[in-house]
């Protein structure tokens, strides 16, 4: 439960990450076609770093619950 | 990358999350934003800022459970933290304290059947050659049974059968048995005192 709880919260983080990218056209505060605002450059910068982190920190999580259910199943990952 | 670090990278990933959320709620004021369009910028960002330091928190501790649930079933910290272990110890002590009172207080009915069962055994007497008992009771190999005390229920098991013995040393038992109960009786009401 925790588990899947701390999960879905790397989710989250990259979730709000892809949002951060979005935002600026999603609300307007950056025209189309416009010079770059500080603001939008900013977000999309932070929500770039952040959705990348949120991504890796899932996958690598994912990645070692899916090696702990390997082990307990008492057998290694088949070899490529 | 073994277990550790599935836990390292969620906790790292959770810091990282909260430093954002720190940096996107400071931006506003750092950078100043002005004006129609920076004002919903300002929005967002602290709005964005709120929502994701609640669940970096969140995340942030839900890793460190994890970790810690993992350290401890493979032994590698003590299985209980330490307020659980005060608790149990209170327990303990409570319990110990429970069973001292209660190893204190003997139960009376007991006690007697015990002292019954040990007496009338040294009561016996040998009988005589031609089955009799000497004073005209039944000849042995019949048994005698001695009576319950008072304060044993109807459904306690069945006191030991014992060979009969002599009427006037059982009469004699039988007193002093029912001195000692009278005794534990007025004890026990003592103490409830």
């Amino acid at each position: 439960m925790v588990s899947r709880l701390a999960l879905a919260g790397l989710a989250i983080i990259f979730a709000t990450g892809a949002w951060l990218v979005a935002a600026p056209f999603v609300l307007r505060y950056q025209p189309a076609g416009a010079p770059w605002t500080g603001a939008a450059r900013l977000d999309v910068t932070v929500g770039a770093a952040l959705a990348a982190a949120g991504l890796a920190g899932f996958l690598a999580a994912l990645a070692g619950q899916v090696r702990e259910l390997y082990a307990q199943a008492g057998r290694g990952p088949e070899p490529e | 990358m073994g277990s550790v670090g599935r836990y390292v990278s969620g906790l790292c990933v959770a810091i990282v999350g909260l430093c954002a959320a720190g940096w996107l709620a400071l931006v506003p004021m750092a950078f100043g934003y002005r004006g129609n369009s920076q004002h919903k910028a300002v929005l967002t960002d602290r709005a964005t800022g709120a929502g994701l330091a609640l669940v970096s928190l969140v995340t942030l501790a839900c890793w460190v459970i994890a970790w810690r649930r993992t350290l401890r079933a493979d032994a590698i910290v003590s299985g209980t933290s330490r307020r659980q272990a005060r608790r149990e110890a209170r327990a303990r002590r409570r319990r110990e304290r429970g069973g001292g009172a209660a190893a204190g207080v003997p139960d009376p009915g007991r006690v007697l059947s015990d002292l019954r069962a040990l007496l009338t055994p040294l009561l016996a007497e040998p009988t005589a050659p031609d089955g009799q008992a000497p004073d005209g009771q039944p000849p042995d190999g019949q048994a005698a049974r001695v009576p319950a005390p008072r304060n044993v229920p109807e459904d306690e098991p069945a006191l030991p059968v014992v060979p009969h013995a002599r009427s006037g040393g059982l009469a004699a038992m039988e007193s002093m048995l029912a001195s000692a109960e009278l005794l534990m009786a007025g004890a026990g009401e003592e103490e409830a005192w």
